[in-house]
């Protein structure tokens, strides 16, 4: 089994999620206004692996959800203590992985991505826009864990250097826990939190069994 | 442009093993393909059918949203076991691993309570969802460790579903940053059977 059926069988995924993610892939670097000046990623005389993109993305998402955390926390919005907590652990282990990211594209011979991913932050600003409750909040961030969580399964397999596979699967299982603590939360389970009213379309666990793509950021996207 | 006499080669186009002997070729008996990955997608069955062994046996002590969450995970654990056995082919396996099995019998004899299934079982999840994050750097095919990959966080959120029903906090059911191997189990140390 080569690297080439791996990388077909995830290009095909990333393709069928960016419809289901609703996201527009920034192929200009441009597009990032602050990482204006991002060079490219391969010149006429250099050539970096083709991990670095999966790397940049992976560290545009982990900055885009240590923001999102931020800029709940300054909302006001977030009320009882014990989700605020949480809020503030889960940023910083989301700031421990961008960085572990970045050192791995700095190793794999490109640039590091150290901003939050525009094109998900553009997405996902009328949800930003809109938050009005401590409920809003902690949705909004279950479902961004639940993203997350769904790239890093669709990078699994897709890099030329296999050892990344057991780096994104680490992550990818801390994501999946933060859903996890979340989607309790979300489902009052022991107890309702604060003021936060229990839901039935947000489970701590995945309800079919296996972790999907589902709503994975394509390979790409933003970076 | 003929292979030497008795060279046996590849068929191009179809990927099937010729024979050439003087003009003529001829087409042998494709070999079973047996996945590198068999005796550890066995051993992952085993461990998935020991927690469904765990969970059936620890029903009759629960009820409400615990008993709920037993029974799913048992379900989830089935399916896991399903999947990697069809991964496992030949090596297959329909018993519950037994080393891990008498591992903690002495447990669940003592058990006398939803808290003590659920620490339990909490235990045990992280041991599974650590013993995947050892799988990944043996496996092999592209098949298997995808399995690895769709099942590892499942198990991560059993482990932090059970912790928080215990009252733990999200620090204590997420102590650590990345995902780790501590507490994994070795199929050497529980050999499938």
């Amino acid at each position: 089994v080569g690297g080439v059926d791996r990388r077909r069988f995830l290009q095909a995924a990333g393709i069928s999620l960016v419809a289901s993610a609703g996201l527009v892939a920034c192929e200009s670097p441009r597009a990032g206004g602050s990482n204006a000046v991002t060079p490219t990623l391969e010149t006429s005389t250099t050539v970096v692996s083709p991990d670095v993109g999966i790397l940049r993305l992976a560290s545009s998402l982990e900055h885009y959800a240590v923001g999102l955390y931020q800029t709940a926390a300054g909302s006001g919005l977030m009320r009882t203590p014990a989700i605020a907590e949480v809020a503030k652990y889960f940023a910083d282990q989301h700031a421990d992985h961008a960085k572990t990211a970045e050192n791995l594209t700095s190793g794999a011979g490109g640039p590091p991505f150290t901003t939050a991913n525009p094109a998900v932050a553009a997405m996902l600003r009328p949800r930003v826009d809109a938050l009005r409750s401590e409920a809003d909040v902690v949705k909004l961030v279950y479902d961004v864990e639940a993203v997350v969580a769904a790239t890093y399964f669709s990078a699994i397999g897709s890099f030329d250097d296999n050892k990344l596979d057991a780096v994104a699967v680490s992550i990818q299982g801390i994501e999946a826990r933060h859903v996890a603590v979340l989607g309790m939360i979300l489902s009052g389970l022991p107890l309702p939190l604060g003021g936060i009213a229990r839901r039935t379309d947000s489970s701590p666990y995945s309800t079919a069994g296996f972790q999907t793509g589902d709503g994975a950021v394509a390979f790409g996207t933003g970076v | 442009l003929t292979p030497p006499e008795g060279f046996a080669r590849e068929d191009a186009g179809r990927g099937r093993p010729l024979l050439a002997i003087g003009g003529a070729s001829v087409e042998l008996a494709t070999p079973p393909t047996v996945s590198p990955d068999a005796d550890l997608s066995a051993f992952a069955a085993s461990v998935e059918l020991a927690l469904v062994a765990m969970y059936t046996r620890v029903a009759p002590l629960l009820s409400g949203v615990v008993l709920t969450v037993a029974k799913t995970f048992a379900s989830h654990h089935q399916d896991h076991a399903n999947v990697f056995n069809a991964a496992a082919g030949a090596s297959a396996v329909r018993a519950p691993n037994a080393k891990l099995l008498a591992s903690f019998s002495a447990s669940l004899a003592a058990l006398t309570s939803p808290t003590d299934v659920l620490n339990l079982a909490y235990g045990l999840e992280n041991r599974v969802a650590a013993t995947y994050q050892s799988m990944i750097d043996s496996l092999v095919g592209t098949a298997e460790l995808g399995l690895a990959a769709s099942i590892l966080p499942v198990e991560c959120q059993h482990a932090v579903v059970l912790g928080t029903l215990l009252g733990k906090s999200a620090k204590q059911t997420i102590p650590v940053n990345f995902q780790g191997k501590d507490g994994s189990l070795d199929p050497g140390q529980f050999p499938v059977g």
